[in-house]
């Protein structure tokens, strides 16, 4: 491959980052990273994306406390087995 | 004699459950499912199935994993419940990657752009923030939501995902990068841009 396009820079972005792409098209990619500020923007984003997707906290609050009496009254009428 | 290694000092018991799990139960379902109604009856009922199994469990190490499984499938079965019920079709085709209606989330709420040198443990969220991507991830297809909670909110690898989703493990990436698209493009306005 000697050319990319933007779409197919899109295309081939996440195989890009996790270093999935046979060398001659990591090396096209480059060369579009290189010249086009479009895409540059783009990958900058879309790793910006992944990695404060990935600091949001898993339990971002306690349990409402409603349901966290409903389930314990749930718990206590099934003991465990 | 030294000290037993906690996780089997720990004994499982249905208050250990509650207290270590039921929080991540319902914060992933409703992360899949998008509301909180249908998130408290999947964490009701993957707690009632824990508490019933709790005795096959010798520690806490199986318990993560298999909670996930548990939760997961118990999320795709009441959507799918749901969808039949109403019997309107969900836009969970491979093209549709945005539910129906638009996200319009405060637009004075800025998001830091993250350095690419920056892990995920180097940002402290603030609570509006943390609101922007959950309000985004909420707009995205449900076939698109589930890869993309579970390998970028849940941290899940990716053969697992697809184990878990029994689709292949193409069809994991391909709808990981489209979510990923798709959610670049929701918060792309919300970040701020990176000092020179």
């Amino acid at each position: 491959m000697t050319e990319v396009t933007c779409d197919e820079f899109v295309n081939q972005l996440m195989d890009f980052l996790d270093d999935e792409l046979t060398e001659s098209v990591r090396i096209a990619v480059q060369a579009h990273l290189s010249i086009c500020t479009h895409c540059g923007g783009l990958m900058a984003t879309y790793c910006a994306t992944i990695t404060i997707t990935r600091s949001l906290p898993r339990c971002p609050a306690p349990l409402p406390a409603s349901m966290e009496q409903k389930l314990r009254a749930m718990l206590a009428a099934h003991p465990s087995g | 004699m030294s000290e037993p290694e906690p996780e089997t000092a720990v004994v499982l018991t249905p208050e250990v459950v509650f207290r270590d799990y039921a929080p991540r139960i319902y914060y992933l379902a409703k992360r899949m499912l998008g509301n909180d109604a249908d998130a408290e009856d999947v964490t009701q009922e993957v707690l009632l199935q824990v508490v019933r199994k709790l005795h096959t469990f010798r520690g806490e190490a199986a318990l993560p994993t298999w909670l996930h499984r548990v939760t997961v499938n118990a999320a795709l079965a009441l959507r799918e419940k749901r969808t039949n019920r109403s019997r309107r079709e969900t836009s969970t085709g491979d093209d549709a990657v945005l539910e129906a209606g638009s996200i319009d989330p405060p637009s004075t709420v800025r998001l830091k752009r993250p350095h690419s040198s920056h892990t995920p443990d180097d940002i402290v969220l603030a609570e509006e923030q943390r609101a922007i991507i959950d309000t985004a991830i909420a707009q995205l297809a449900p076939t698109y939501r589930d890869v993309y909670v579970l390998a970028d909110v849940e941290g899940l690898p990716n053969s697992e995902i697809a184990e878990m989703l029994d689709i292949t493990l193409a069809a994991v990436k391909s709808r990981l990068h489209r979510a990923r698209l798709q959610m670049r493009e929701l918060l792309a306005p919300h970040f701020e841009e990176v000092a020179p």
